[in-house]
Order: structure tokens, then sequence, then C-alpha cells
């Protein structure tokens, strides 16, 4: 009997891993391009009504998550092979930021967020004028942005900033990469680590600073500023204070590449930005000072004195120009100055309130900045163990905290120093890497983004119920700046109000402050309006009653108690309704 | 004429090469686009680039020895700031001509992108 035995013809493996390599990279080039197809899709089948209390997790469909996941794969498909190509790494990037920060302009019909809508005001205002406003609004104190947008508005004929509104987070968020992949690639010296770090730059941002607004070009200039002071001036010899460990070098340290410019020149690229951010924002500033100070006095920086420099330049700024702002804000700025903890809880403290599905948004979010923070700090000791530069990623991670020290800064400094730590935290999770055995960094990475992917879009968009912006309420906007005259008191119930997008000087607007709001009780209401003779309206939006019900946890059926209030007050008349807003005049 | 093998360019001469054409491309179309009154849809997208691109990513090419993403970066921060500063400046001395500022850092970034060119060489 003869026995067949099957021979492989040769060539046969050669053939088959040649064809493996080939589906590989047609796959690898096909999955970005599926990714962004179907999260397109998604988006633009996602139901408006289906945003609830949780945001748009509520609205946007399974495909969307299938989207991001392949996003990821390409990115860790990219990331797993022996020499990742920078240009794929760049396409995963930008399909993942894409799917990540657009569905809020993809689903809604206008732009998010009243916040946005006011600066948009400040630029136009400082594009048609020339001037700014600073007993208006303490903003104009540091009007760099404004009057470099409405500069390039006015150079231009852009009828409006709000035209920019929709996209803008986008478009900076995608300008914050290449800077964060910098920094990284500075810090760790490996490509492959870096490339990890700044893949994760966008999952773990979801503090939401990033819409039309100083501070998110601010951010930009840290970014670049810190990466320029790590890269251009970065040392490794002994700072003032002692060594951590006894002795430089080490199997895994990457050597620092020379100075790319002459020093005088790379101070005065450094001043540039470091006065860009000055005039432009309150406490970036301060960040990038103390940062460069910090890295100076523990050697990783040959700038010794430059971080006190920009931090003399900041006060001198805030005792010149921002004189109105801090005259009449004094205790808020020195008040609580050292006071670490009363800082932190009053941070806390204003940020968790409202309703039940608002804490659990906001447990998710102390949640992921925990899980950031915890991973940074085991990639502290994995970088300690592999002598990798710990340093300066943890100086860049824990500079941040120190500004808690210095002031409560309206309960938002607890977003701020999540977000610039994560300048440091995310180098120090890549240094969780090993050298080798990519294909298990590949798999716990995997895992990681699985978690991240669902808890970023519920703490990046888990209040998009009371943040998004209607058309409807635009469109009574418009109307009351029609009818109201000159120099009457426009009065909202909450902040939550997206307003003074134009002729920000033409109106008194109450109340303020953002601390002052939720009015529930109509007397409040006549009491502001009856200060001005020349009348007062109240405008009601469908977004101020939900943010009284999410942030301050009022009852369901507070905004039309208090209507009813004002109508039996006798005081008040409805001159304008639409199904998201109603326009009340005082008489 | 013979082509020889060693006829190649350098990959940095040929990022200069491509920034610099690219510094003239953006910065050209805007001044006329911005001298006219062009649209704002058309002029939009072409200005912000030439804004972004120019003077600062061929002026750190020029002036430095950094690779191309790393000039990119620096550039762009660079313009960013100076755009920022320059229009504060104009705020505080009460001079408010945007036009002719974003005309004039136009027109800058257009002479760098040309020395830039012109310090293009092909090994």
């Amino acid at each position: 009997m003869i026995h067949l035995k099957a021979v492989t013809p040769p060539g046969t493996h050669k053939s088959r891993r040649r064809g493996l390599l080939r589906f590989r990279a047609v796959a690898h080039t096909l999955l970005p391009v599926a990714a962004l197809y179907l999260g397109f899709l998604a988006m633009k089948h996602a139901p408006i009504p289906a945003i609830g209390p949780y945001g748009l997790i509520q609205a946007l469909p399974p495909l969307y998550y299938l989207a991001v996941g392949l996003a990821c794969a390409s990115f860790l498909l990219t990331w797993s092979t022996a020499r990742p190509s920078l240009l794929r790494l760049s396409v995963d990037l930008l399909t993942l930021v894409v799917l990540l920060q657009s569905p809020p302009a993809i689903i809604e019909p206008a732009a998010r967020f009243a916040t946005a809508w006011l600066h948009a005001g400040f630029t136009d205002y400082v594009a048609r004028t020339g001037h700014v406003l600073p007993d208006l609004d303490a903003r104009f104190s540091w009007p760099g942005f404004f009057a470099g947008l409405g500069m390039v508005e006015r150079a231009i004929g852009l009828p409006s900033t709000t035209l920019l509104l929709k996209w803008w987070p986008v478009a900076i968020n995608l300008l914050y990469l290449p800077p964060v992949y910098l920094l990284a690639r500075a810090i760790l010296g490996t490509p492959r680590r870096a490339a990890l770090a700044v893949w994760l730059f966008p999952l773990a941002n979801w503090v939401g600073q990033d819409y039309f607004s100083p501070q998110s070009v601010a951010f930009l200039l840290y970014l670049t500023f810190i990466w320029f002071v790590v890269e251009q001036f970065g040392a490794q010899r002994a700072g003032l204070l002692p060594r951590l460990r006894p002795a430089p070098g080490g199997r895994e340290r990457a050597e620092r590449p020379p100075a790319l410019m002459p020093p005088a020149l790379g101070l005065g690229v450094l001043t540039v930005l470091g006065l860009a951010m000055i005039v432009s924002h309150q406490i970036t500033p301060l960040f990038a000072g103390l940062a460069v100070m910090l890295l100076g006095i523990f050697g990783r920086t040959r700038l010794k004195t430059f971080g006190v420099l920009v931090l003399l330049l900041t006060a001198g700024w805030i005792c010149y120009e921002a004189n109105a702002f801090w005259a009449g804000h004094s205790s808020m700025i020195f008040g609580s100055f050292g006071d670490i903890g009363a800082n932190v809880t009053n941070d806390l403290s204003e940020r968790l309130r409202g309703s039940p599905q608002h804490y659990q948004v906001l447990d998710v979010r102390l949640v992921l900045s925990c899980f950031i923070w915890g991973l940074a700090a085991l990639g502290f000791l994995a970088g300690y163990r592999r002598k990798l530069d710990v340093r300066t990623p943890a100086i860049l991670m824990i500079t941040p905290f120190l500004v808690l020290s210095g002031g409560g800064y309206g309960g938002e400094a607890g977003l701020r120093v999540y977000l610039f730590s994560l300048a440091g935290a995310l180098p120090l999770i890549a240094m969780l890497v090993p050298a080798a055995r990519f294909a298990w960094s590949a798999v716990a990475s995997g895992l990681v983004m699985a978690l991240l992917i669902p808890a970023f879009v519920l703490a990046r968009w888990g209040n998009e119920l009371s943040e998004m912006t209607r058309p409807d309420e635009i469109t009574a906007v418009k109307t009351l700046y029609r009818v109201a005259p000159a120099g009457t008191t426009l009065i909202s119930i909450t902040p939550q109000v997206s307003w003074r997008f134009t002729d920000i000087n033409k109106y008194l607007y109450e109340p303020s402050n953002l601390d002052e709001f939720a009015f529930v009780k109509v007397g409040a209401i006549v009491q502001i309006a009856d200060t001005n003779p020349q009348g007062a309206y109240v405008l009601i939006t469908t977004s101020q009653i939900l943010y009284g019900e999410q942030a301050y946890g009022l009852p369901g059926n507070w905004g039309t108690r208090v209507e009813r209030a004002m109508t039996a007050s006798g005081r008040f008349a409805l001159v304008y309704s639409n199904p998201d807003a109603q326009i009340y005049k005082f008489r | 004429m013979t082509v020889t093998k060693d006829f190649r360019a350098h990959p940095d001469e040929i990022a200069r090469l491509t920034i610099g054409c690219l510094g003239l491309g953006v910065s050209i179309p805007s001044l006329v686009g911005i001298a006219f009154g062009v649209h704002w849809q058309v002029t939009l997208p072409v200005v912000v680039v030439a804004l972004l691109l120019g003077p600062g990513v061929p002026l750190m090419m020029l002036v430095s020895r950094m690779p191309t993403a790393k000039s990119v970066v620096a550039g762009i921060g660079l313009d960013v700031s100076l755009l920022i500063l320059v229009a504060q400046v104009m705020i505080m001395i009460h001079v408010w001509q945007p036009k002719y500022v974003v005309g004039a850092s136009l027109v800058l970034s257009m002479m760098i992108s040309i020395c830039l060119l012109a310090c293009y060489d092909m090994v």
C-alpha cells in the first residue's frame, strides 16, 4: 500500500507569509477608512431626542463604538509592528480624534456650550472695534485670544466667529497631538512608547476645555512650551536638590540629543510662547512657569531662572493690565492661598452636586481621572526600575497640583489640574510598556482602551442634555435682541444660556456671576429687574431648566413653577414663545 | 545628459523644498484673497493654513537644525503666539488694522519661504 504524504512545495511558506503581510497591509489601510465611514454613519443616524441625563452615550448607537474600536485596532496593528510607521500612526490618531470629538458637531444642529457663544461675542466685539472691555468681564483683562482671533476674523471678512464654534474642538484637539507626541518622545526616547502616550491623550482628555476659548489655545501653547524646554534645554545633571538615584545611566536611558538651535534663539522662541500665554489666560502661564522652575530645581533643564521670569511676568501682567480684575477679586486670588485642603474641597464640592444621574457622570469622571493617575503611578515605578527618566514626567504631572494651593479658581481648578497633569501622566503610563514582548503590551493596551472608550463618552458628553444649544433657543435670543431696547436688563434663571454672541455691551446681563443663579423664587428676579428704570426681560430656555435639574438637583417641574409664579405676580408678560424658549417682559 | 545614482535629494532638502513651496503656495492666494475681499468661505481655509504655517515654520527650518516635524510644531506655536501678541499690541496702542497686519505677516512668510527655497540644495 502506498501512503501518499503531502509535500509542501518549496516557497509555499514564503508566499503564504507574503500573502499574510499583503492582507495585513490592505486591512490596515482599510481599517481607519472603515472606522471613519461607520462612525459618521452612526453619528448621522443618532437621534437627538435620545440624548438623556447621561448625555450622548444614550444617543450613540453600537455602530459608533465599533467604529472607535476599529480605530483602536488599527492603531494596535501599527503599534505592534517591528517598525511602526509615523504616517499610519498619524492617520489612526486623526481618525480617533475625529470620532471622539465630532459627535456633537454632527448630531446637534447648533454649536454646543453657552460659554463658547459668549467667547464668540467677545471676539466679534474686538474684531469690530479693536477695543476691549475689562470692566464688563474679567476675561477681557487677558484678551490675547480674542484679539488674535478678532484680527484674523476682520482680515478675512468672517461675519461671526460663531461659525467656527462647531468644529473648533476637533481642530484644536488635532493640533494638540504633535506637541504631545514630541514631548513624550523627548522624555521616553523611543517612538513606540511615545506613540502609546499620544494615543491615550484623546481618550483621557475628557475635561472639555477644548471649546472655543482662550484656555484651549493656551493649552496648545503650554504643550509646545514644555516640549521646547525639555527638547532644547533638557539636562541630566544635578539640580539644586539631590538626585533621586546616585548616578545617571542605564540600559534604557535615552541619550539627550544636542540642542536644536542657538540658545539665544531658543530663549527667544520660549519668551514669545510665554508672553502669548500670559496675555491670553489667567492660570496657564502659572502652570508653565512652575513646571519650568521645578524642572530647573530638579536638574531636568538648564533653564534655572526662566520659570521664575515667567511667573514674574505673569504677576506683572496681573498688576498692570488686569488691575480691573484683581482690584475687585483680591480675596478670591489671595484669600485661600496655601490652603490646599480647603481649595480641593471647594473645587470638588462646587462640582459634585446635582441630580443622581449627574452624580454618576461625575463619579465616572473621578474614577477615570484616578485610573489615569493610578496607571501613571505604576508607570513611575516601572520607569524607575527600567532606569528611564521618571523625574521629568513626574514633575510635569505633580506641578499642576501646586496650583490648587494658590486658589480655588471658581471650581474649575480641579479640571485644569487633571488636564495639565496629562502632559506628565501619559509618558509615565507609556513606561509600563517593556522594551520587548510588544504582543502582550498590545493586548494590555487594547484592554485599557476598551475601558476608556465608553468611560470617555460618558465623562466627556455626559452633560450634553443641558450643554447642547437648541436652534430655537438661538432664535429666541435673536428675537430678544430685536425687541429689547438698548440699556435694558436681560435676566436668565441659570447660567446655561447661549447668548451675548453679539452686542455684548448693549445690555446689562444678570446675574453676572455663575454662583448667583438658580432662581427658584420670583422675588429675586423682581428685585434685579426693578433696579433698571429702562426695563428688563427674562429669558427662560430648555437648556436653563435642564441645567437646574442636572447641576443643582432641582425638581423636574421647577421651570414651570417659576414661569407660573412669574405670570401670577402680574409683573411679567409673555412676549415671545417657541418650544424651547420663552421671553417675559418686566412691567 | 546622464542621470547618475548619486543624483538624489536628501530628505531634509525635500522637506525644505516642500515647506518653502507650501509657504509660497498658501501665502500668495491668501494675500490675493484678503486684498480683493474674496468671500470668507474661500479665504478662511487658505488663510488659516497660511497663518499656521508661516512665518514660523519656514523660519524654524531656516535658522535651526531641527527636523521637519519639530520645525512644524515649534513654528506653529510661534505663529499662534505672534498672532496673539501682535493683535494685543495693536489693542494696547489703539491702532486696529487687522488687514494690513495679517497682510504683512503673509508677505513676511512669503519672503522667508523664498529664502528657504533659495537655500535648497540637491545633493
